[in-house]
């Protein structure tokens, strides 16, 4: 019978050990909830229908709020977040993840537009507009500023551009803000910060 | 004006193709024995890192970057840039406030003294190209003609990319 106690003694022993070397080893902090901004918005998507976020509940989502005329900082931003998706599905993460951006230049950026512009980078990126008042809502929500700035060249032209917010919001399971990231966020980063979530 | 140059339908300063043709074999030429222009007077203006961003069809904006140097003895002053697929192009440089609100800003000139280099990167000064005529596809190259207060207009062949070289 001392077989059998030894042998459970030595199990106790190994998985004691197990436990302690896996609580010993180093985790990736756990990413703050900021309670004081996000929530699910309702707009209509690129393909013309009526999209709540809460409809991506479940999914760790990257959210960007820009405009399609933007020359400089919302393409390159744009870029930079798809190819933080494109890692989390090489990684095997594109069910459990999703990319959303929101214009605040509903006018110009129309679904149609808006279908045309996303598909250059990758077409299942959620794309909303909606009614001014509808995205200045949605704006609200996640502290979003955006304000037109309109100017006349000589030849008469009205030119719109839009002084703006541009962050890059981490959307947890749940739908709650964990992390905001600059424009030009690192990518590896954001990589890590959304799997830490899944 | 020299009488190389017309204006496009949409009042575009552009070169004529057979001289622009000519110019750019010239400049490529030097521009193994010398990394700088091919005249005289643009010779020293050192143009590097030079590309325009890749934009979605559907896009009326983009934007052009470089890195330019300075290496004559005088200040040279870049007052903007002529392409012949964008129907304005400006000077803009980026802000940010302390609420992290971006906003652009329109500039009639950039002053680059003797030995100066400016880098003109997404973010910060960057040549603005509205009203795109015809929007350039990933992997062409674009020609962007600079223009100075006193030099004549420093034509290079922009690659069109997704992301800084």
């Amino acid at each position: 019978m001392h077989w059998v106690r030894n042998g459970a003694i030595a199990l106790v022993l190994v998985v004691v050990a197990a436990v302690l070397w896996l609580g010993l080893q180093p985790s990736a902090p756990l990413l703050p909830i900021n309670d004081r901004l996000g929530g699910a918005i309702t707009l209509t998507d690129q393909h013309g229908e009526s999209f709540n976020t809460a409809a991506l509940q479940g999914k760790v989502q990257l959210l960007f709020f820009g405009y399609t005329h933007c020359p400089d900082i919302c393409p390159a931003t744009l870029a930079r977040v798809t190819q933080a998706w494109r890692r989390l599905r090489e990684a095997g993460h594109g069910d459990e993840t999703a990319v959303v951006f929101v214009t605040f230049d509903p006018q110009r950026d129309t679904a149609e537009v808006l279908k045309r512009y996303l598909q250059f980078f990758d077409e299942n990126i959620v794309g909303l507009t909606g009614s001014e008042e509808e995205i200045r809502l949605a704006a609200e929500k996640y502290g979003v500023v955006f304000l037109p700035d309109e100017s006349v060249d000589e030849k008469g032209k009205v030119k719109r551009l839009y002084a703006h917010s541009d962050f890059i919001y981490l959307l947890d399971r749940l739908g709650r803000v964990r992390k905001l990231y600059p424009s030009d966020g690192d990518i590896e980063e954001m990589v890590e910060d959304a799997k830490s979530l899944l | 004006m020299p009488n190389h140059y017309y204006k496009n339908h949409a009042g575009v300063r552009k070169m004529k193709s057979g001289v622009f043709s000519f110019a750019f074999v010239a400049c490529s030429f030097l521009a193994l024995v010398s990394v700088s222009g091919c005249s005289e007077s643009e010779k020293s203006i050192e143009i590097s890192d030079a590309w325009v961003r890749a934009v979605p069809p559907v896009s009326t904006t983009t934007a052009a970057y470089l890195t330019l140097t300075n290496r004559t003895d005088t200040e040279v002053v870049l007052l903007g840039a002529q392409v012949d697929f964008a129907s304005d192009v400006e000077l803009h440089d980026m802000s940010m406030n302390a609420e992290g609100m971006r906003s652009m800003k329109h500039i009639e000139s950039l002053p680059l003294a003797p030995g100066e280099s400016v880098t003109l990167a997404p973010g910060g000064i960057h040549v603005m190209l509205f009203g795109l005529t015809d929007v350039p596809a990933e992997g062409e190259t674009v020609s962007v003609c600079l223009r100075f207060a006193e030099a004549p207009p420093h034509c290079e062949m922009f690659p069109v990319l997704r992301e800084a070289p």
